[in-house]
């Protein structure tokens, strides 16, 4: 499937009602949004996901839509240039569904659905690794390990979006990801779950 | 310990050979190091998916709910429901057929256009018919009801024969009584036998009827 043999959206007045800032307008732009779903997803499952993955990954991806919208990273151009944009998104997020479950799976873990990764770990676990993304990694760091990890940009799509050159991307991508599990790795409460789990796989 | 994020990465991106994949996923069972790195990269991906996961899910509610609410939408019943063209036409052509049959059946009289006589008498009629509807039958009622079912089954020498009976006999429906079998004359072929009755209605005290006789006259 291609994005052009979907059904046109009115994409000035979508992306008109996302940025408003009442909520019945903006409801209207996602329900405009939303009734493209099956269209959308068609032919995309390449990753055998199930129904539920695939439905999340869509709420996912307008979820990632929305944001950019809002604060201006999407630039309306042409007509259809909203829903291939979205499009993308879609398949980045799918793409990425597929790399956490082949990391779940080099330690023997699968998941039969929802997230491969962080049904491994304790909530407790996951809230102090937010709290080193939000609080001390830094910003910049925290903007290239969310695009790249959990949108699934590529390092040239980040470069791009954020105006810099892919090798800075790159270098930023993996040098914040090494900061990131050098800080949970100094937390004796983080790495003793690690080796447990090593200890008693699951 | 973060020596190994760009070998998962790349595994992980596919961009190792099939060997080198292979060769990875069996270094993971015997380098402790590389497995706790693994361990430790699953658990800093599953922090990013989950720093945003509080925000997604209530964005997810959300979205669920403007997508049921979609759904639940009464679905509007189309008013004028599409059609083919020639359902259409035949609809129309009967819209308009349909209430001239109607008026045909009920005043079979009015059939003749060239008679100048008929429009005042289906307005006689029909009046008759309100003002009488709902009342008590009477002799008087009874006898102009039977007059009218006899012309309007066209059989109007009983019509006449019933409309000089209440010329005779009620004077408060004479006059139409006296128009009616003009009318019943007429359309006998009678023209100045019906000429002769309308002129006696213009000695009766109805005005209105009086200024249709007039008129009716000059047609004649």
């Amino acid at each position: 499937m291609t994005a052009s043999t979907t059904p046109k959206m009115d994409e000035q007045r979508i992306i008109r009602l996302l940025k408003s800032d009442k909520q019945s307008e903006q409801e209207k732009g996602f329900a405009m949004l939303i009734a493209q779903k099956n269209n959308l997803l068609r032919n995309q499952n390449t990753y055998h996901l199930n129904n539920q993955d695939l439905e999340d990954i869509f709420y996912e991806a307008l979820f990632i839509l929305q944001d950019k919208i809002i604060i201006n990273q999407f630039e309306y151009r042409k007509k259809g240039s909203l829903e291939a944009y979205f499009y993308t998104i879609i398949k980045r997020k799918i793409s990425n569904q597929s790399k956490k479950k082949r990391l779940a799976e080099l330690t023997g873990d699968r998941a039969i659905e929802g997230d491969p990764l962080m049904s491994l770990f304790s909530y407790e676990a996951l809230e102090r690794v937010k709290e080193i993304l939000d609080k001390k990694i830094g910003e910049d760091c925290r903007t290239v390990i969310m695009k790249h990890y959990y949108e699934g940009m590529k390092h040239k799509e980040i470069a791009e979006e954020l105006g810099l050159s892919v090798g800075t991307i790159k270098n930023n991508s993996s040098g914040c990801m090494k900061k990131l599990k050098n800080f949970i790795n100094q937390d004796e409460q983080l790495k003793k779950i690690i080796i447990d789990l090593l200890n008693n796989p699951s | 310990m973060t020596k190994y994020t760009e070998i998962i990465d790349k595994y992980l991106d596919g961009e190792m050979s099939p060997q080198e994949a292979l060769t990875f996923e069996q270094q993971i069972k015997t380098n402790p190091d590389l497995a706790y790195e693994v361990r430790l990269h699953q658990l800093a991906i599953a922090g990013v998916q989950h720093s945003e996961e509080s925000r997604f899910q209530e964005f997810k509610s959300r979205m669920k709910a403007i997508e049921s609410d979609e759904k639940d939408e009464t679905p509007v019943v189309r008013l004028n429901p599409k059609r083919s063209g020639a359902v259409r036409w035949a609809m129309r052509i009967a819209a308009v057929l349909v209430p001239l049959l109607f008026l045909y059946f009920l005043f079979p009289f009015s059939g003749n256009k060239n008679n100048p006589l008929a429009a005042t008498t289906i307005q006689l009629v029909e009046l008759h018919t309100t003002s009488s509807r709902g009342d008590a039958p009477s002799p008087q009622t009874t006898l102009l009801d039977e007059a009218i079912q006899s012309f309007q089954q066209k059989d109007y020498q009983a019509a006449i024969a019933s409309f000089d009976q209440i010329i005779k006999t009620n004077p408060d429906q004479r006059a139409t009584a006296l128009y009616l079998k003009a009318d019943a004359l007429y359309r006998l072929g009678k023209k100045t036998e019906a000429r002769n009755t309308l002129k006696k209605v213009l000695n009766e005290d109805d005005d209105a009827l009086k200024t249709k006789v007039r008129e009716v006259l000059d047609k004649l």
